[in-house]
């Protein structure tokens, strides 16, 4: 404590405050200005702001642990999750993924581990006033229409009456549901329940925001537009934590991606580094292919030809050097060279399998 | 604010099941009914006190007369309300546990507290205001027919409605355990059809089994723990005729509801979604 404090108290914190205002304004939208005057307060948001915004400690679920049915849903995971990141929690059907946001939300108790949600102990009165969540398979009161429903979790919420009508106004517009407004819940289509849904879920301006499958059921324009929406939930700094089947929606918007299987956890970490295949490189190319057929095999290397134009998998950057000289020099154009990833989707289902051997 | 906006919910709920709209016509067609006797009757009522007067008891003939309608009247009305309410509120407790709907209220900033007694609150509200609408019509028809204005009757909403808490406490119990309303309506009714007068008239019915002191005790418990929505009935009675009131069935009653309330709360707070 005594180095914090004679940190904060030397001269160097308002240019570290700068650079930290920097880094953060991108992602946090709340970004509050700290005068001298509450210096102390200031001290207290950014140690918070520094904190992980979810954090769960050998986390285990055991559903009906004294019978012979007894279910291991989750079995020891610990993750942190980062403020403004979207984090996206991937698994087969079964594996835990709902589980682990009941545990967080306070919706089902851990038979053991701990965790914090905002720095508080999971399922804390507090910190839920400050999230947002979206349920799978939701069931929202059929006979209210979509703005009663929102005004109801609002008034839960903890929001002031007037306050809470200028959010419904905002998030109708936000998720394109103003025009049905007015329309009984039990009228609406899949697509138009999940965004009142999701509409519910950001009524209070959440810090963190949880979705479970938060495109199920969406067409696909409406499912590109709750992406824009995420993304820009992430640039204001709202951290997200997103569960889905659809890999390729989690591959497009997720910062960091966790992998669960049969309760455990058993691959974490950023999109580009699990999906990066190596160090191997692919080389696109084209021109008079034949001219550097040859060499290709006698370098061992593999090549895809199709008509004029040659892809070649390299295994290395320097190798990939000798190979775009050896294209040029054959007067081959080199159309593009990157290093070769997999897809999540691809990445997932080999890791799955290779758990499930 | 919070309590209120569940209270709230849980009546939207109720009118929108269309059960308690049920209640509130039937209600309305009986009123109307007794309105319509009451205006177009050849209804002498100095004809018919006139031969009241030997079992007045001291009482004037009117008052009795007025008082044993409203017995009858009250007594159809106690068992009818309570079995109508026993059937719109039981699914109150299970519909709001059903997967993606707890998961919502609990995520909120709401204690589980809060959400049980939300629902307590707004499932007895709604009984309350449908037996006083009642009461209060079918006391007014009386008055202005025969001149008779007494507020014995108005208070039977009290013992109607405390019956009822006793038994929808129960129902929240049911519900929070096994999630089914078909299961917690089979028991109320069979409580209460059932147990409760065989409990109550025990010295007739249940004694008559057995001589075995341990049976009689283990029958006298029973009795004294357990719900008394048969002896309220009684007290219902007494508060028209304005006789003497034994309060034990009240206060035994609401010590087991309060204690079976709590005991739902334990399990509410303690149970995974």
């Amino acid at each position: 404590m005594d180095i914090f404090l004679s940190f904060f108290e030397s001269k160097k914190w308002p240019f570290i405050v700068q650079q930290w205002k920097k880094d953060q304004l991108r992602r946090i939208s709340r970004v509050r200005i700290f005068p001298a005057s509450v210096f102390p307060r200031f001290r207290f948001r950014y140690l918070l702001h520094c904190m992980p915004v979810i954090v769960a400690s050998s986390l285990t679920k055991i559903y009906s642990p004294k019978s012979r049915h007894a279910v291991r849903a989750l079995d020891d995971v610990s993750l942190q999750v980062q403020r403004g990141e979207i984090f996206g929690l991937l698994g087969p059907n079964g594996s835990g993924k709902t589980t682990f946001i009941k545990l967080l939300l306070g919706i089902a108790f851990p038979t053991s581990g701990s965790g914090t949600v905002l720095g508080k102990p999971l399922g804390c009165t507090e910190a839920k006033a400050r999230i947002g969540y979206l349920p799978e398979n939701h069931r929202y009161p059929p006979y209210l229409n979509g703005e009663q429903i929102l005004r109801f979790f609002g008034k839960l919420t903890g929001l002031e009456s007037r306050l809470l009508e200028e959010r419904i106004d905002e998030v109708l517009k936000q998720v394109g549901m103003e025009q049905w407004r007015k329309v009984k819940f039990r009228k609406y289509s899949k697509g138009m329940m999940q965004r009142i849904g999701l509409a519910q879920a950001l009524l209070n301006q959440p810090e963190v925001i949880f979705l479970d499958e938060p495109t199920d059921g969406v067409d696909p324009l409406g499912r590109k537009e709750i992406r824009e929406l995420i993304k820009h939930l992430r640039d204001r700094g709202t951290t997200v934590f997103t569960n889905s089947h659809l890999l390729s929606e989690v591959e497009m918007i997720s910062d960091r991606v966790a992998i669960l299987h049969k309760g455990k956890l058993i691959r974490e970490g950023t999109v580009s580094s699990l999906t990066k295949a190596g160090d191997q490189w692919e080389i696109t190319a084209h021109g008079n292919v034949d001219s550097v057929r040859m060499d290709l095999q006698a370098r061992n290397l593999r090549f895809q030809l199709d008509k004029e134009r040659i892809i070649i998998t390299v295994p290395d950057l320097q190798e990939a050097n000798h190979v775009s000289d050896l294209l040029r020099s054959r007067g081959l154009l080199i159309e593009g060279m990157q290093q070769k990833k997999h897809s999540l989707e691809d990445f997932f289902i080999k890791v799955i399998q290779d758990e499930s051997r | 604010m919070k309590l209120l906006a569940i209270i709230e919910n849980t009546i939207r709920e109720s009118i929108a099941k269309k059960t308690m709209i049920g209640f509130f016509a039937i209600s309305n067609v009986i009123l109307i009914i007794m309105l319509l006797i009451a205006l177009f009757s050849d209804f002498d009522i100095n004809v018919k006190l006139q031969g009241l007067e030997q079992f007045s008891n001291g009482a004037s003939p009117l008052e009795t007369l007025v008082r044993t309608m409203e017995v009858m009247i009250a007594n159809l009305l106690y068992m009818a309300a309570i079995f109508l309410s026993i059937f719109a509120t039981a699914s109150i407790m299970p519909n709001t546990l059903e997967k993606g709907a707890i998961d919502l209220l609990i995520s909120k900033p709401v204690s589980r507290s809060t959400i049980l007694a939300g629902k307590f609150i707004g499932g007895t509200l709604i009984v309350f205001f449908n037996v006083a609408y009642y009461i209060l019509g079918m006391w007014l028809i009386i008055s202005f027919r025969t001149g008779y204005w007494d507020g014995g009757f108005l208070l039977t909403v009290f013992p109607i409605t405390f019956a009822f808490i006793v038994l929808y406490v129960f129902l929240l119990f049911i519900g929070v355990t096994t999630r089914s309303s078909a299961l917690g309506i089979i028991l109320a009714y069979g409580f209460l059809i059932i147990l409760s007068p065989l409990l109550a008239k025990r010295e007739v019915f249940l004694y008559a089994i057995s001589s075995s002191e341990a049976y009689r005790g283990i029958v006298d418990v029973l009795y004294y723990i357990l719900p008394k929505p048969d002896d309220i009935s009684s007290i219902m009675n007494n508060v028209i005729l304005h006789s003497e009131i034994n309060w034990m069935p009240v206060w035994s009653s609401a010590i087991f509801a309060g204690v079976l309330y709590g005991f739902t709360q334990y399990i509410f707070n303690r149970k995974d979604f």
